[in-house]
């Protein structure tokens, strides 16, 4: 093994010997250098393990040569001793600061030299050995250090990235126009967005956990928990619907749609939500569905109407019949009054039945209209279903003018007021009062709830009642569609009526006071003063001769047909028959000169009585028509889109055989202007 | 409750419907009546064509007051409309 190489430096040759002959005997490689030149030539060559120099030398003194030594980073490392007579403490201090590791004295001991050169050497290779590891820590320290600092700038990257997602989001969140949030996996909600919290009128604060849950209506707070919870414990999308408050206190629908969030790795981390306000929807919904519900139910009370009229009809025609032959003091006279006087009672229902499912008029029609005569004939109709226990009192102002108005629509209107005055009686007796009358509003007058009204005459139409009335809060909600003071959720209906009275142009105002009765007032404008009272129809004719008279009547309803042909062939008429359209327009192409007046069904099966009634007067265009429906007036005169005239009139189902003669007599008699003129096909 | 209330707009529609429905009853019943009771016990003083009409008389208003049962009796008016779940 080798022990080392050692440079010696001497000029005095003996102790060089001596010296070398020492270190070689313990193993070293020595190299012999008798001046500080050779030496600095020698180490620079090939450097040495460890120098042991003689400070005191000719020419390059050992001071000078470890100050060379030392200002070369090649060979600045080599341990160096120094060897010196000089007992000097200032050299032996000298040569330290230069940077010497040890100082032997001459003479020496052999065995203190090489111990001292042992130690120096060992130390040289320890700082080597040390000098190494710290080289390889440190290139592994600059290795980890980069890779730290790789690392360091992904995660900054991916931090920036993870910023701007989140900005990201939370700019669509607050700009989305839904309520948004966001909950952890313990349920428990993190995030409401903008939206969310303007909604609520409450600080993210308050939101966050289960505050929230406050905004939830009371009576859907169990259930939306319950869904809520059951779909999270499931990890299941949901979709619910609930009421949340909004921040000017009122409940709104909300739509609230729930996805489970997971991460890349799949692990559940809670909820994502978005609720929509469908209020407006809803309502709308609701709207529709309750139109339809009310257009099926219409249809059928229609259609009920339309049968009994017939069948009351025929009832009619067969009393009449049976009457005609008895004589004035026949016991079965008196039964068959009552039959008759009782079928009126039962028609007089069916008007209101057809009232009632919104059956009569046409919904767009406005015309002239009597306002106090429309309310009489209602009142009739409702006399029926109002309370027993209310007192119906009238008053009708004379002389009203008419009104632009929807015949249907008011009627409407009367039957929600009175009935609301019905009901709020209940059990206890009192009255309701209903009177029309004229009033003019001046320019600036202000009506709550309408604004102002254009100044004008206006007839006003007013219901009260000595009921239960209102509460100030309940008086002021009562337009409100989802407003209800009545146990059990009836509405009133009242914004139906609000709405009626708006398309009029008209204002409706309420006064009200718990245990003081309410009233309702309408002011509806005058129509202008040249319209004309609604004519009053044909007038009455005494039954008395009809020889000669021939009558062609189109009804489809057997029965009906043949009691009424029957009914008046015994008073003298001559009638033709047909049960359908076809079969009426066959006979008046072929007996049109001889027919004087036709009785036409409106509603017939196939070839609708419209249709005919065309077609006959396309074929003559005098033809007399009695026109006969279970619809009032107003519905056929919007049909034909024709009102009564001379040579067209009208009757309403079911009918007495009397009045119905009264009205074919009134009409064949009118004078005919131009009789020849008939087209045939 | 905008539903309730709404239900409840279309009840009162509904009741008053069924009502108006129901007070056919009593007019309808009363001329059934009448002419059972003019065939039972004055037939005798009738014509044949006379009991015809009131045979006529008689079918039409049972067959009303058969519609005014069926229509009463089935509630076909206050059937209520099918209801949907919140949760999917």
């Amino acid at each position: 093994m080798d022990a080392g190489t050692i440079l010696v430096v001497d000029d005095e040759l003996e102790s060089l010997r001596l010296l070398t002959t020492v270190l070689q005997s313990a193993g070293y490689s020595v190299r012999p250098a008798d001046s500080g030149e050779l030496a600095l030539r020698s180490a620079k060559e090939k450097t040495p393990d460890l120098i042991v120099l003689d400070i005191r030398m000719p020419g390059l003194g050992g001071l000078e040569v470890c100050r060379q030594l030392k200002a070369d980073p090649s060979i600045r490392d080599i341990p160096l001793m120094f060897l010196s007579a000089s007992y000097e403490a200032h050299e032996r201090i000298q040569g330290l600061q230069l940077g010497a590791v040890d100082f032997i004295s001459k003479p020496f001991q052999a065995e203190e030299l090489l111990a001292r050169v042992h130690t120096q050497l060992e130390l040289g290779r320890l700082r080597v050995h040390l000098e190494k590891l710290v080289a390889e820590r440190t290139a592994e320290l600059l290795t980890s250090n980069r890779q730290l600092e790789r690392e360091l700038a992904e995660r900054e990257l991916a931090e920036r990235a993870l910023r701007e997602t989140e900005a990201r989001f939370r700019t669509m969140a607050d700009t989305a126009p839904v309520l948004i949030w966001v909950s952890g996996p313990d349920k428990l909600c993190t995030f409401f967005n903008k939206g969310w919290l303007d909604f609520s009128g409450r600080r993210l604060e308050e939101e966050l956990g289960d505050g929230w849950a406050r905004g939830v209506h009371p009576d859907d707070r169990d259930r939306c928990y319950q869904i809520y919870a059951s779909s999270f414990d499931a990890r299941r999308r949901f979709q619910m619907e609930y009421r949340l408050q909004r921040a000017d206190g009122e409940y709104r629908w909300v739509l609230d749609t729930g996805v489970p969030r997971f991460e890349p790795g799949g692990a559940f981390s809670g909820y994502i939500g978005s609720c929509l306000d469908i209020t407006d929807l809803k309502l709308n919904q609701e709207r529709m569905l309750a139109s339809q519900k009310l257009e099926s139910l219409g249809m059928l009370a229609a259609g009920i109407a339309h049968d009994f009229n017939n069948m009351l009809g025929s009832i009619f025609a067969q009393a009449d019949l049976a009457i005609a032959d008895l004589s004035p003091n026949s016991p079965a006279r008196q039964n068959l009054d009552h039959i008759c006087a009782v079928a009126m009672r039962a028609s007089e229902a069916l008007n209101l039945l057809m009232a009632y499912a919104g059956g009569e008029g046409d919904e767009t029609g406005f015309e002239p209209v009597d306002l106090a005569s429309l309310v009489q004939e209602t009142l009739e109709l409702l006399k029926i279903s109002i309370t027993k226990k209310a007192t119906l009192q009238t008053h009708f102002a004379e002389d009203c003018p008419l009104i632009v108005a929807n015949s249907t629509q008011l009627r409407r209107v009367l039957l929600n007021l009175v009935t609301n005055a019905s009901e709020a009686l209940g059990h206890k007796e009192g009255f309701i009062r209903v009177s029309t009358g004229l009033t003019r509003v001046r320019a600036g007058t202000v009506w709550e709830g309408t604004g102002e009204l254009p100044e004008g005459d206006y007839v006003v139409l007013e219901v009260s009642d000595n009921g239960c009335g209102m509460s100030p809060p309940a008086l002021a909600r009562i337009f409100d569609p989802f407003y209800s003071t009545k146990a059990g959720g009836r509405g009133l209906g009242l914004s139906a009526v609000q709405g009626i009275v708006r398309s009029h142009h008209g204002a409706i105002q309420v006064r009200s006071a718990p245990g003081q009765g309410t009233t309702f007032q309408i002011r509806l404008p005058c129509a202008h003063a040249a319209e004309p009272k609604k004519s009053a129809g044909p007038p009455a004719v005494h039954e008395t001769s009809h020889e000669g008279h021939t009558i062609l009547m189109v009804e489809d309803e057997e029965t009906l047909r043949l009691a009424v042909s029957m009914a008046l062939a015994k008073r003298g008429f001559s009638v033709l028959t047909a049960a359908d359209g076809h079969a009426a327009m066959a006979l008046f192409r072929e007996r049109a000169h001889q027919i004087d007046a036709v009785l036409l069904d409106l509603t017939l099966p196939g070839m609708s009585g419209a249709e005919l009634f065309h077609e006959f007067r396309r074929i003559r265009h005098d033809t007399k028509i009695v026109l006969t429906s279970a619809y009032d007036r107003d519905r056929v005169v919007a049909t034909l889109g024709r009102a009564e005239s001379p040579d067209c009139a009208f009757i309403r189902k079911p009918y007495r055989i009397t009045a119905l003669v009264n009205v074919l007599l009134a009409i064949v008699r009118q004078p005919t202007m131009e009789r020849a003129r008939i087209h045939t096909r | 409750m905008t539903g309730e209330l709404e239900n409840g707009d279309e009840r009162l529609e509904l009741r008053d419907v069924e009502t108006a429905i129901h007070n056919l009853r009593n007019p309808v019943s009363s001329i059934w009546s009448a002419v059972e009771y003019l065939m039972e016990d004055a037939a005798e003083t009738l014509t044949q064509e006379q009991l015809r009409l009131l045979r006529g008389i008689e079918e039409s208003s049972a067959l009303m007051l058969q519609i005014i049962d069926g229509i009463v009796k089935k509630g076909r008016l206050g059937s209520k409309p099918a209801v949907s779940s919140d949760a999917t």
